[in-house]
């Protein structure tokens, strides 16, 4: 550090761009060192690679005198070898144990002893101050007479504005004691009038004056302008990457995996033989809006987003614990209605971010409040986390504990974020419980300045307020008089550029099987997206169009790459299966969601029942998937699945209840229906395939379903059901292709 | 970053050479935002790539390289001014990490060029007597009465000359960073 400098950032520009001081080319040297390092370990033995490294960086730059670690020359001894460089001492906090004294120890326990006494006497002066305050606007509880301005929030490239260290005490080694020093004061600058040129003095700014300012408005562009540019980002995609793009799906495919995309199950006998009947240019537009827009899809459309958007909230375990307050069919009801009422992505966010209420209410709004009960912890670590990776695409995890590695996030942007949630309560009575917002009080009886702790890795104790990622700041005040953190935050959030790109890239992921990130939940620089420009433009006009998920869905299915076929072209290097990226050059093929199969096995069988209101068949499809989810125990609250193809959900798939409901003769639904039909033999297997795999059966398939009817005795309805339990067990049923 | 197996020069398609080329800039102009005088900033320049050398890791991409080179850096910069007693309270560690947070933002993504550019054509905005200061200032290394004598003011005139010039500096910049991304 320099206290002389009062901007090093600009004061550092400015030395390189007027006084000349540029980065030197230290290539020769580091490598050098880095010789002399390795030889030491390697035993004397400098590798063939760093020595033709440092014989390249020889050639190209100058050698400067061989030196170490701050400026030491290095030593060369009698051989003409030089010494190694002292590997640099890393921060470790033992040694730092070491060093502290036990006066170090009397001198904090006096300091906290002082500042005990004090807050004996100040604090409840305070308190009388602050409760004769307490309905006074936000601007006049400042303390100090005359009138006041609030620090305006910290600009980007202003220099820090340092703590006084008289205000706050550094505890290393003490981890498990909070500091407990004087309270500061927010601080305020007396605003006395002076000569100077001044910015004109703002007023007081109120809590929504903290937000950032909109976007600017952007115009919509119309649906197929978008999809073009869609088809076109990706066909130069295509052409820089020499990859050939899979042939186009037929109807029949493209229209299954609309179904299963759209509203979670294939489509029925009727719906798949109507859509290739058609012969209208645009039946694949019609297809999707009558499925987007029309009240006979609205009820399956809005239960199948609500399991996947439940699944994205709370996982899949979740509320399937006895003693769980959390409610999963309560959060789909919710979502469901949500989604009926057509919510916009911002108000379904703010409706979840800022729900209040009690798991025993009848009022299916109250269902929001699920998100954040489940996995709700003191520190509200779990919905932190959460609202990072779900409604950011950040994966702020790591910035718990320690700096993020491969990110700009540190300790304090997480627990600056973690700030925003830290007014919300719960309150369990029994197997109820009620989630509510409360006055956040600091731990030193602040309300004023209501901050949260968190311990750094080398045991130093912080404070964070609330702060969003953008480095914009709220009131630090915890009242709830006085700002609603939770409604600050979803402000934040829709007005970020990231929600709308997390929300885009997760969709693009649902449509494709990936997203222009692996993880879809996890942005930035570290795991910069495929397409970014497409990225973009998707996430700008995702918020043109209000947020409507409507509009991008149908965007995706009607664009280019959804409507591929899943064939992969020889010699396609098209393969993120590998590891690659993502090229969306051929429709993936990959496994059906937990509760496709079993919306799709209904559809199948002809067991779907009219559900408009009814929660049972919500409760049905979570009793079943949840026998395949379990959770991780780990402290983002993981989960793992067993439907991976693996033997539990084979002996599940071929013999559990469902299936052997769903290939039961006796039970009334399709097989049933197509056994006592007057059709001859193979138009009943013509039936079945197209009930369960979406196509006509082939000649030799056709041929095979004679001689498994001879090798039953010429018994079909035995021979029908084997053919049928056969088909919903074959891979080519439980794929998305 | 996966700190298992080999030294990094066994991770395939390593090449020291290469990173020091791509990352030197950026790394000694994050050390120099920081504070540090430009011996220093070459030592620890030097001494970042010496340890992340002692460990294998994947270059994702060259920002999340240039991170990890960032957080290495920033932790043997505060080890430094511990050794040296110069970094002691919580106070100045947040300093540091908020220098540290402006610089990743600003100027992490391009080793600072964007930035530079911008200062260049920010200093166009100064007026004529402001920018003779600045240059005085901090091309000549000229003292302050210099300055004042130079531009015809006070040393307190010229000392409030450099502060408004470079606020104005600040801002200009920002709004054109901003503007770029």
């Amino acid at each position: 550090m320099n206290p002389e400098r009062e901007d090093p950032i600009l004061e550092s520009c400015l030395e390189e761009v007027l006084g000349g001081r540029t980065p030197p080319d230290l290539t020769a040297r580091i490598l050098q060192a880095w010789a002399v390092q390795r030889s030491q370990i390697d035993g004397n033995t400098v590798g063939a690679g760093v020595q033709r490294s440092v014989d390249r960086a020889r050639s190209t730059a100058q050698l400067p005198p061989a030196t170490t670690g701050l400026n030491l020359p290095i030593p060369v001894n009698g051989n003409g070898h030089v010494k190694p460089a002292p590997v640099p001492e890393l921060p470790i906090a033992t040694q730092r144990r070491n060093k502290v004294a036990w006066e170090s120890w009397a001198v904090v326990g006096s300091v906290l002893l002082v500042a005990g006494m004090l807050a004996a006497v100040i604090v409840p002066q305070i308190k009388r101050d602050h409760d004769r305050e307490l309905a006074q606007p936000l601007q006049n509880t400042q303390p100090g007479n005359g009138p006041t301005r609030v620090k305006p929030p910290q600009q980007q490239l202003a220099a820090p504005e340092k703590t006084n260290p008289a205000l706050k005490t550094e505890v290393e080694n003490q981890p498990s004691v909070i500091v407990r020093s004087n309270n500061p004061p927010p601080e305020v600058v007396p605003s006395v009038p002076t000569n100077d040129p001044q910015p004109e003095a703002n007023p007081i700014p109120q809590i929504v004056d903290t937000l950032p300012p909109a976007a600017p408005t952007i115009e919509p562009i119309p649906q197929k302008q978008l999809i073009q540019f869609v088809n076109h980002e990706l066909s130069r995609s295509w052409a820089e990457n020499k990859i050939t793009p899979a042939p186009l799906a037929t109807d029949s495919e493209w229209c299954r995996r609309v179904y299963l995309r759209l509203l979670g199950r294939i489509p029925s006998v009727e719906e798949i033989t109507a859509f290739t009947k058609d012969r209208r240019p645009d039946r694949r537009e019609q297809l999707v809006a009558e499925i987007l827009e029309t009240e006979k899809y609205a009820d399956e459309f809005n239960r199948h987003w609500a399991g996947l958007w439940t699944n994205i909230l709370i996982g899949r375990v979740a509320g399937t614990e006895p003693n769980d307050p959390v409610q999963r069919e309560a959060l789909e009801q919710y979502l469901a209605s949500a989604f009926a009422r057509r919510i916009t992505y911002d108000q379904l966010l703010t409706e979840l971010l800022t729900a209040s209420g009690s798991t025993d209410s009848a009022n299916i709004q109250e269902g929001a409040i699920h998100f954040l009960l489940s996995g709700f912890n003191k520190d509200a670590t779990v919905a932190t986390n959460r609202v990072s990776r779900i409604f950011l695409g950040v994966n702020l995890q790591c910035a718990q504990c320690h700096n993020h590695p491969t990110n700009d996030w540190d300790q304090a942007d997480y627990w600056s974020l973690n700030a925003f949630l830290r007014q919300v309560a719960v309150e369990r009575r029994g197997k109820d419980a009620r989630l509510f917002d409360r006055d956040l009080v600091a731990q030193r009886g602040d309300a004023d300045e209501a901050e949260v702790y968190y311990q750094t890795p080398s045991g130093l104790m912080k404070v964070a307020y609330p702060r969003f990622i953008d480095g914009t700041e709220i009131s630090h005040a915890g009242e709830l008089d006085k700002v609603k953190r939770r409604e600050q935050l979803a402000k934040f959030i829709i007005r970020s550029p990231e929600m709308p790109r997390a929300l885009v890239n997760r969709l693009w992921s649902h449509f494709f099987g990936y997203g222009f990130t692996k993880p879809v939940d996890d942005i930035g620089a570290g795991n910069q997206p495929s397409h970014p420009e497409l990225l973009a433009k998707l996430a700008e006009q995702f918020v043109a169009y209000g947020f409507d998920l409507r509009a991008m869905m149908r965007c995706i299915v009607l664009s280019d790459p959804f409507q591929r076929s899943s064939r992969i072209p020889a010699g396609s290097t098209d393969v993120p299966e590998a590891g690659s990226i993502a090229h969306f050059s051929h429709y993936y093929t990959r496994q059906l969601q937990i509760e496709q199969v079993y919306d799709s096995l209904m559809i199948a069988a002809k067991f779907r029942r009219d559900t408009a209101g009814n929660n049972g068949p919500i409760q049905a499809r979570v009793d079943w998937s949840s026998q395949f989810a379990r959770s991780m125990a780990t402290d983002d609250m993981g989960e793992e699945t067993t439907f991976d193809g693996g033997t539990r959900q084979s002996l599940i798939m071929m013999s559990g209840d469902l299936m052997r409901s769903v290939t039961n003769p006796e039970q009334a639904g399709l097989l049933r229906g197509v056994i006592e039909s007057p059709l001859s033999y193979e138009e009943k297997v013509r039936h079945l395939f197209m009930a369960a795999l979406s196509r006509q059966p082939s000649s030799k398939e056709l041929q095979g379903a004679q001689q498994l009817l001879a090798a039953n005795g010429n018994n079909a309805k035995v021979a029908l059901q084997d053919l049928w339990w056969a088909m919903l067990n074959s891979n080519e049923f439980i794929l998305d292709h | 970053m996966d700190a298992k197996a080999a030294p990094a020069s066994a991770v395939t398609g390593f090449d020291p050479a290469r990173l020091i080329a791509d990352h030197q800039v950026g790394l000694w102009r994050y050390l120099r935002a920081l504070g540090c005088e430009s011996s220093l900033a070459e030592d620890l320049t030097q001494e970042t790539f010496l340890a992340i050398f002692q460990r294998p890791f994947q270059e994702l991409s060259p920002s999340a390289t240039a991170a990890y080179l960032r957080t290495t850096a920033h932790n043997l910069y505060i080890s430094h001014h511990r050794k040296h007693n110069r970094l002691t309270t919580v106070a100045d560690l947040n300093y540091v990490e908020d220098l540290s947070r402006q610089w990743a933002k600003l100027a992490g993504v391009d080793h600072g060029e964007t930035l530079l550019d911008a200062l260049r054509s920010c200093l166009q905005e100064l007026t004529e007597r402001a920018r003779l200061a600045l240059e005085m200032r901090f091309s000549d290394g000229a003292s302050r009465q210099e300055i004042a004598s130079a531009v015809n003011l006070t040393e307190d005139g010229a000392k409030n000359l450099m502060q408004r010039a470079k606020k104005q500096l600040r801002d200009c910049i920002e709004r054109q960073c901003s503007d770029d991304s």
